[in-house]
């Protein structure tokens, strides 16, 4: 096992936001198709998961290349037309399953940080 | 808004782009296209849309351009998982060499050993750097390469010398251009993104 480095919590977190964020974007398509400049102004918005906004549009285009969103072109009445994405199949899929092991993580996770190491007999 | 502050916002907008277009050079040229066309998109609505109900204003543009990151940043992320398409868009080094051998023995192989420049045909047909036309012209307009040149002395001595020497000089010219055109696209790093002149402009 890897010896475990003071103060490398921060970077580790922001690993697993690095790993995490396809899937929240995914997310933030269940619903509703929306275009680019709404899914990073709403990213951006939430607490920490974004530190670069233009990060978001490479991974935008990555998960139009492996088939987990599609893009429509929409026109705009105020401006020039704009790209929608949208869930694909394989999309749903892949949240579905990560939404799964997520919360099986998280509660595990959760309940180790909450123990209050009582012995168990 | 006042038209000197569009102006200087404009220039850092453009400033902005031709940074991440410059970034942006080593990714394959449709990816690079999208990703500057979607960021010059994101800077015009965030230019124009207003951040907070009843804002005065919308953000600035030094705001805009921060909360998207710097160039390099974004290139990064678009490069992930890229290695194989960067690959295809520059040879590796092995295969420079192998091709740089092809010309040269296609050039010269004649001159020294009359089978190499039947190997270079061989390696040049081989190669996956060069287009079929390419490879076609190279094989059949100078065939043997420099060693077509020994030949005008065999063959030409009956015509006049203005002609002899002529084909001399096509004989020469001929396979040195074929060969530097193959050797121009062996080389070729991934092309250069034109500059922006300004950004876009929402309606």
């Amino acid at each position: 096992m890897r010896r475990i480095v003071a103060g490398e919590a921060s970077n580790l977190v922001a690993q697993m936001r690095r790993g995490v964020l396809p899937y929240c974007v995914l997310a933030m398509l269940r619903n509703r198709e929306q275009y680019g400049f709404e899914l990073v102004h709403a990213l951006g918005g939430t607490d920490g998961m974004v530190t670069s906004e233009g990060t978001i549009y490479p991974l935008l285009a990555r998960l139009r290349r492996q088939g987990l969103v599609e893009t429509t072109w929409q026109e705009s009445a105020t401006g020039p037309p704009r790209k929608y994405y949208r869930l694909a199949e394989a999309g749903k899929e892949a949240l579905g399953e990560f939404t799964e092991s997520w919360q099986r993580l998280r509660d595990s996770v959760d309940d180790l940080l909450a123990s209050s190491g009582q012995e168990p007999f | 808004m006042s038209s000197a502050s569009d102006t200087a916002g404009d220039r850092l907008v453009a400033d902005y782009l031709n940074r991440l277009a410059a970034e942006a050079a080593s990714l394959p040229a449709d990816r690079r296209a999208d990703l500057l066309e979607e960021i010059s998109v994101h800077i015009a609505e965030a230019r124009t849309v207003r951040y907070a109900a009843g804002a005065a204003r919308s953000l600035s543009v030094a705001s805009v351009l921060e909360r998207l990151g710097r160039p390099e940043d974004i290139v990064r992320e678009a490069a992930e998982d890229t290695e194989s398409d960067a690959a295809a868009a520059q040879s590796p080094p092995r295969r420079r060499v192998l091709d740089t051998g092809t010309v040269i023995l296609l050039l010269i192989g004649g001159l020294l050993i009359g089978l190499g420049w039947i190997a270079g045909v061989a390696m040049l047909w081989a190669s996956p750097r060069w287009r079929t036309s390419d490879k076609l012209l190279a094989t059949l307009v100078w065939p043997g390469g420099l060693a077509a040149v020994l030949a005008v002395p065999r063959f030409g001595t009956g015509l006049p010398p203005p002609l002899a020497l002529s084909l001399l000089l096509i004989g020469v010219a001929g396979p040195i251009v074929a060969a530097v055109r193959l050797l121009r696209q062996a080389w070729r790093p991934a092309a250069v993104p034109p500059v922006f002149p300004h950004p876009h402009k929402a309606a």
